[in-house]
């Protein structure tokens, strides 16, 4: 099942829900998966465009790092979280991610 | 007196640097794999006092007459080239194995293959093969001109794969993903205001 599209974005999905709701256990904000699934709706095909795309001068490290930032910017504008929590949660579920891709794919 | 700035802001500089300092290596990243590529040329015999062939000097050696649209393999990493070659003179298409002498065809007119396919696709690709149809413009004793005519992508049963299939799906998802967060946002501002 990995090996189509859905699935890929199935385990992304997966993956960083369990990382949102691990950190924020304490105090979760309303909806919070919701937005965790839409983010990742949105994000994950655009990267994948981006990654394998043979005339932009991008790299794989580079369109994460693009992913971590835009999906910070998404937390905080679409959201509601403050500056501090959405840089946390971007960076811990995209780093997660990014492990699972270089340890599964 | 500004505030220093915090770790998360130092990460997200040195994130956004990473966009620029990042280099483009000739590997397979994650979650991409190897298609094959292949050539064809339309019209290699079209001019008269020439035959052209296709080699590659790098890595694996390997030299082929190019037969009109008879694809032959391409290798982006091993820089396949076109030359163009006198009729009449011997060209040893066949070394067995043994590496080609790059000598054995400098002096001859060539020309890179301008192959705008990927050498690689994400695995959820249903691409295995891609060809690029090229023809020939012009021979002379400066050099030889190729123009692509047609480029395709094909499945593992070798049928043609088009856009809509390849990012029919990404695309809905961006496009649900989009509606999903407005909506979600709309209902947290409603619920904000009571």
């Amino acid at each position: 099942m990995i090996e189509t599209y859905a699935g890929t974005l199935l385990l992304t999905i997966v993956a960083e829900l369990i990382v949102a709701a691990v950190i924020t256990r304490g105090k979760r904000p309303a909806d919070l998966f919701l937005f965790v699934l839409a983010i990742n709706l949105t994000t994950h095909p655009i990267a994948s465009f981006l990654i394998q795309h043979p005339n932009l001068p991008l790299g794989f490290w580079s369109v994460e790092a693009l992913v971590i930032c835009a999906e910070f910017f998404l937390y905080m504008k679409f959201a509601g979280l403050n500056f501090g929590p959405a840089a946390k949660l971007s960076l811990a579920c995209n780093s997660v991610t990014i492990l699972l891709s270089l340890m599964l794919l | 007196m500004p505030p220093p700035p915090t770790f998360s802001m130092s990460l997200f500089a040195t994130l956004t640097l990473a966009l620029f300092l990042t280099p483009q290596p000739d590997i397979t990243m994650p979650g991409f794999r190897k298609v094959v590529q292949e050539v064809a040329i339309e019209n290699p015999n079209d001019f008269d006092g020439w035959q052209v062939v296709a080699a590659m000097f790098l890595g694996p050696s390997h030299m082929t007459r190019v037969e009109p649209n008879v694809p032959f393999c391409y290798s982006s990493k091993y820089s396949t080239r076109i030359y163009a070659i006198p009729s009449g003179t011997p060209v040893p298409v066949q070394l067995d194995g043994k590496r080609i002498p790059r000598e054995a065809l400098e002096k001859f007119l060539s020309t890179a293959i301008p192959v705008k396919l990927p050498s690689s696709v994400p695995i959820l690709s249903p691409v295995t093969r891609n060809l690029t149809t090229l023809r020939i413009e012009s021979i002379s004793e400066e050099a030889v001109q190729l123009q692509t005519v047609r480029e395709q992508e094909f499945d593992s049963s070798g049928q043609t794969v088009g856009w809509l299939r390849v990012w029919g799906m990404p695309v809905g998802t961006v496009i649900l993903g989009i509606c999903a967060l407005v909506f979600l946002r709309r209902r947290r501002l409603r619920r904000a205001l009571g």
